[in-house]
C-alpha cells in the first residue's frame, strides 16, 4: 500500500503521462472518487489515473484548466481560461466525463476489486445510455 | 519656460564659478567673483571650460582637496607606526583614493545606473517571489535603493546632454530621469512622461469591462465566483464559433441541450446551426429561439427525427401551414407540442393537427397567436384529444368565453394555464374549477377578471373546494378578489403545501387611491400569513410582487429568523414598499436554502449584506453593496437546474 502522494498520474489514451498536484487533479469529480481512499480503486494505491477517453492534447488542456481552476477557487473576477476553439468539442466531453459521470454512480458500484473507477464510469455510461436510446455509446473500447 | 529661460542666462556667462575659499597657493584668477560680479581676466581656456561647463575652480579644488587627503592618510599611517617601510604602498593608497575622487562623477552616473537596472530587476523578481518570501534580505535592499534613487533630486543649474536627444540643457528640478539613468531635456521628458502616462492606463487592469455582463448574469439569478466550469467555458466558446461548427458528434443529451440553450439565448440559431442538434434518434426538439429558422427547416426536424415525441419551438414565426401538413404525416410519435408564436397556421389547420394526433396528444401550449386559432380549434380539441393532460394556453387573441367551457371537458389535465385577453365571467370560470379541478396538479390562472360581476371571491372559493393536489399554483393580476378570500382559501385547505406559489399584483389599482380601499382588496397581510402558514414547509418559489398591502409587521412576523422555510429558494418582493433592510436579512436569515431575492422598487432596501451563494437583484438604493458578498460558509455551487421545470437562463 502507498502512501498517498503529493502528485499524481494522469494518463491519456495515447500514453502521455501528465504529473499534476493531487488536490488539483482532485478538481474533476471523476478523478476524485477514483483516488478516494474509500472507494477503494485501484487507481487509489498506484497514485495513477488512466483516462482511456481523453488523448494527450486534450488532457493536456485539462490539466490546465485543473490548475487554473484550483489558483482562481477564491477570487471573484476570474478571467475566463483560453480554449482553442479546435479542442473545444472533444474537450467538451472530457469535462462532461471527468466532472459529472461518476457522481451518479452508487458507492456500492465503486468498491468491485480490481475494477478501476473508469471502467465503472464507462459501464454506467453506457448502460444509462442504452436505457435512455439517446445516442449511440461513444465509449471506446 | 524655466529651462529656456536657464539656459540663456547661462549661455550669456553671467554665472560665475562658485566662489572658492582662498586657500593660498595660486591666487584668484578669476576666483573672486563675489557680489558685484567684478572678476579679473580669463585665460582663454578658463572661459573655453566654463563654456562646457567645467569649472578651473572645481578642479582646482579637488586636487587640493586629493593632495590633502593624501598627506592625512600619510599623518595617520605614520601616527599608527607603521613607519616609512611601506613607503610604496602608501603611495598606491594615496593615489588610488585620488583615482577613485576622480572618477567619482563617472561613477555615480555608473552606480545610478547599475541602482537602476537593479531596480527593474527588483521589480521583476518581486513579482515572481512568492508571498511567503516577502520581506527577505534581497527584496529590502532593493526597497532601500529604490528609496535612494527616488530622493535625490536632479541638482538644478547644471548643464547637460539630453539622454534622448543629445541637446545641450540646464538641469531643473522638473527634469526627468531617462530611460539609461541620465537626464532629459524638457521636451523629451515631457515625451516621456506621456508615454509613461500612456503604459500605466494600458497596464491598468479594466474593472468596468464585464460589468454590464456580470449585472446581467445577475438578473438571471446567476452567481459567478471562482472560475467556471470547464463545461461552461467550453460551451461558451462553442456559442461564439457556432458557424464555424461542422458537427457536434455524439453528445450527452444535457450538454446538447445546454448548446442549444445558449445558441438560442444568442440569437445564432439559424437554418445551419439548428441542424446540429437534430439527430435522428431524439425524441426531444427544443429550439428556444427559432425566429431565424425558414419554413423549409421545420420541415427538416421532421425528416431527420421522425421519431421526436416532443417538439418545442418557440417564437416560429414562419411555422405555416405546410409544416402543419409535413409534421402530421412524419410526426407519428408526437405526444408534446409547444409552438409560441405560430401565427401563419390557419385555424382548420389546427384543428387538423388535433385530429391527426388525437388520442395521442399529452400536451399543448400555444401562446402568442392572434390571426387563428380561435374557440373551434380548442373545440376541437377537447373532442379529438381526449387524454391531454397538459394545457397552456396564453395570450391567444381570438379565444372566448366558448373555449372555457370547452377546456372543463378535458377530463385528463392535469396542468392548466390559461391567460385570456378577454374577460371572463366567474360563474365559466367556476364551472371550469369545478369540473377539472380536482386531478389538477398546476392551476395558473392570470389576469381573470369580471367586470360584470360584483367583485367576489368565488373563484378562490371555489379552487378552495375542488382543487386538492395542486403543486404549482398561480392567480395574478386580479383586483377583484379581497383578502378574506385568500384567508379562506388557504385556511383549511385539504391541498397538501405548494411548492409554487405566485399571487403577484393582486391589490387594487385605483391610482387615486394608493393606500387602497379600507376593506384590503388583493393578498395582504392575513393573506400572506395564511398562504405562509399553509405552505410555508414546502415552498420552493414565492412570488408576491406589487402585493402592496402587506404590512411591515407581517413581513416581520414571517421572516423572523425562527420561523423556518426549509426549502424556499426564490423570492419575489418587488413593489412592496415596506420592504426594508430588516426584512431582507430575515428573509436570508429564515430561508437557509434562499438563492435568490427579487427587491425591484423596494426603496427602503439599503446596505445589505448578501451572503455568499445568494443573489440580490434590483434593490434600487442598494447601488454598490450588491456585489459584496458576505461572509457566510462557501455554498457548495450546485448545478444550474432548473426549479420546476423552468427553462434555465444561461450564462454567455
Amino acid at each position: 500500500m502507498n502512501q498517498p502522494t503529493d502528485f499524481v498520474t494522469l494518463v491519456s489514451n495515447d500514453g502521455y503521462e501528465f504529473k499534476i498536484l493531487r488536490l488539483a487533479a482532485c478538481i474533476a469529480g471523476t478523478i476524485k472518487k477514483a483516488l478516494d481512499p474509500m472507494s477503494g480503486f485501484r487507481e487509489n494505491t498506484q497514485n495513477r489515473v488512466d483516462l482511456p477517453t481523453i488523448n494527450g492534447v486534450v488532457l493536456e488542456k485539462v490539466c490546465e484548466y485543473l490548475y487554473y481552476n484550483q489558483k482562481h477557487a477564491a477570487s471573484k473576477d476570474v478571467s475566463d481560461m483560453d480554449i482553442p476553439p479546435e479542442l473545444c468539442l472533444e474537450l467538451l466531453i472530457a469535462a462532461d466525463y471527468l466532472d459529472d459521470m461518476i457522481s451518479a454512480i452508487s458507492p456500492i458500484l465503486g468498491s468491485m476489486p480490481g475494477q478501476t473507477a473508469t471502467d465503472t464510469a464507462r459501464a454506467s455510461t453506457s448502460t444509462t445510455l442504452n436505457k435512455k436510446e439517446d445516442y449511440v455509446t461513444s465509449t471506446p473500447s | 519656460m524655466s529651462g529656456r529661460r536657464g539656459r540663456g542666462a547661462n549661455t550669456g556667462g553671467a554665472n560665475p564659478p562658485p566662489p572658492a575659499p582662498a586657500r593660498g597657493g595660486r591666487g584668484g584668477r578669476g576666483g573672486r567673483g563675489g557680489a558685484a560680479g567684478i572678476r579679473g581676466p580669463h585665460s582663454a581656456l578658463t572661459d573655453f571650460l566654463a563654456a562646457n561647463n567645467i569649472s578651473a575652480q572645481e578642479i582646482r579644488d579637488s586636487y587640493q582637496q586629493r593632495v590633502q587627503q593624501a598627506e592625512r592618510e600619510a599623518a595617520e599611517a605614520a601616527a599608527n607606526g607603521e613607519g616609512p617601510s611601506n613607503d610604496v604602498e602608501e603611495d598606491l593608497q594615496a593615489e588610488s583614493s585620488a583615482m577613485a575622487a576622480e572618477r567619482s562623477k563617472k561613477k555615480r552616473k555608473r552606480d545610478q545606473d547599475e541602482a537602476i537596472a537593479k531596480i527593474k530587476k527588483g521589480r521583476e523578481a518581486k513579482k515572481k517571489a512568492s508571498k511567503k518570501k516577502k520581506g527577505s534580505d534581497d527584496d529590502s535592499d532593493f526597497d532601500d535603493v529604490l528609496d535612494m534613487v527616488k530622493k535625490a533630486p536632479p541638482i538644478p543649474g547644471q548643464l547637460k546632454y539630453c539622454e534622448i536627444c543629445e541637446k545641450r540643457f540646464t538641469v531643473t528640478p522638473y527634469s526627468k530621469a531617462g530611460p539609461e539613468g541620465g537626464l532629459l531635456c524638457a521636451p523629451c521628458g515631457k515625451d516621456m512622461a506621456k508615454d509613461l502616462k500612456a503604459e500605466a492606463k494600458a497596464k491598468k487592469p479594466v474593472v468596468r469591462k464585464g460589468r454590464r455582463k456580470l449585472e446581467s448574469n445577475r438578473l438571471d439569478g446567476m452567481l459567478q465566483r471562482g472560475p467556471k466550469t470547464l463545461q461552461q467555458l467550453c460551451i461558451e466558446t462553442l456559442a461564439k464559433h457556432s458557424e464555424d461548427i461542422d458537427e457536434l458528434g455524439e453528445m450527452p443529451e444535457g450538454i446538447m441541450k445546454r448548446i442549444s440553450e445558449i445558441f438560442s439565448k444568442k440569437r445564432a440559431m439559424n437554418s445551419t446551426t439548428m441542424k446540429l442538434f437534430l439527430q435522428p434518434d431524439m425524441d426531444t426538439v427544443a429550439i428556444h429561439e427559432a425566429a431565424y429558422l425558414e419554413t423549409e427547416d421545420y420541415d427538416q426536424i421532421f425528416a431527420v427525427c421522425p421519431t421526436v415525441k416532443k417538439v418545442s419551438l418557440r417564437n416560429c414565426c414562419q411555422f405555416k401551414d405546410s409544416n402543419i401538413d409535413y409534421m402530421i404525416e412524419k410526426g407519428k410519435h408526437l405526444r408534446d407540442i409547444q409552438l409560441l408564436g405560430a401565427n401563419l397556421v390557419a385555424n382548420d389547420k389546427w384543428i387538423e393537427l388535433f385530429i391527426a394526433r388525437g388520442q395521442d396528444l399529452r400536451s399543448l401550449k400555444v401562446e402568442w397567436l392572434d390571426a387563428a386559432f380561435d374557440d373551434q380549434a380548442v373545440e376541437a380539441l377537447s373532442t379529438f384529444c381526449p387524454n391531454l393532460e397538459r394545457l397552456k394556453i396564453e395570450r391567444c387573441k381570438r379565444l372566448g368565453v366558448d373555449s372555457i367551457d370547452a377546456i372543463a371537458r378535458m377530463e385528463h389535465l392535469q396542468h392548466l394555464t390559461l391567460r385570456f385577453y378577454c374577460e371572463i365571467p366567474h360563474e365559466r370560470l367556476i364551472h371550469l374549477i369545478t369540473s377539472v379541478g380536482a386531478n389538477l396538479r398546476t392551476l395558473c390562472l392570470e389576469h381573470f377578471l369580471d367586470a360584470e360581476d360584483e367583485p367576489n371571491d368565488d373563484v378562490l372559493d371555489a379552487i378552495h373546494n375542488t382543487c386538492t393536489k395542486l403543486r404549482k399554483f398561480r392567480f395574478t393580476e386580479n383586483n377583484e378578489c379581497s383578502d378574506e378570500g385568500y384567508v379562506r382559501l388557504f385556511t383549511d385547505w385539504s391541498n397538501p403545501p405548494l411548492y409554487y406559489a405566485d399571487v403577484n399584483s393582486t391589490r387594487d389599482l385605483d391610482n387615486t387611491n394608493p393606500d387602497g380601499p379600507d376593506e384590503a382588496v388583493g393578498l395582504t397581510s392575513a393573506g400572506f400569513s395564511a398562504l405562509m402558514a399553509h405552505s410555508g414547509a414546502r415552498l420552493e418559489f414565492l412570488d408576491i410582487s406589487s402585493c402592496r398591502h402587506i404590512s411591515h409587521q407581517t413581513f416581520v412576523d414571517i421572516f423572523d429568523g425562527a420561523k423556518q422555510y426549509p426549502h424556499l429558494a426564490e423570492i419575489n418582493v418587488s413593489f412592496c414598499p415596506v420592504v426594508d433592510t430588516q426584512i431582507v436579512a430575515g428573509i436570508f436569515r429564515s430561508c437557509p436554502s434562499i438563492r435568490k431575492v427579487v427587491t425591484f422598487g423596494c426603496f427602503q432596501v439599503e446596505d445589505v449584506r448578501v451572503p455568499r451563494g445568494i443573489v440580490l437583484i434590483g434593490a434600487p438604493r442598494a447601488g454598490d453593496q450588491l456585489e459584496q458578498f458576505g461572509e457566510g460558509e462557501v455554498v457548495e455551487r450546485e448545478g444550474m437546474g432548473g426549479v420546476g421545470g423552468r427553462v434555465v437562463p444561461v450564462m454567455g
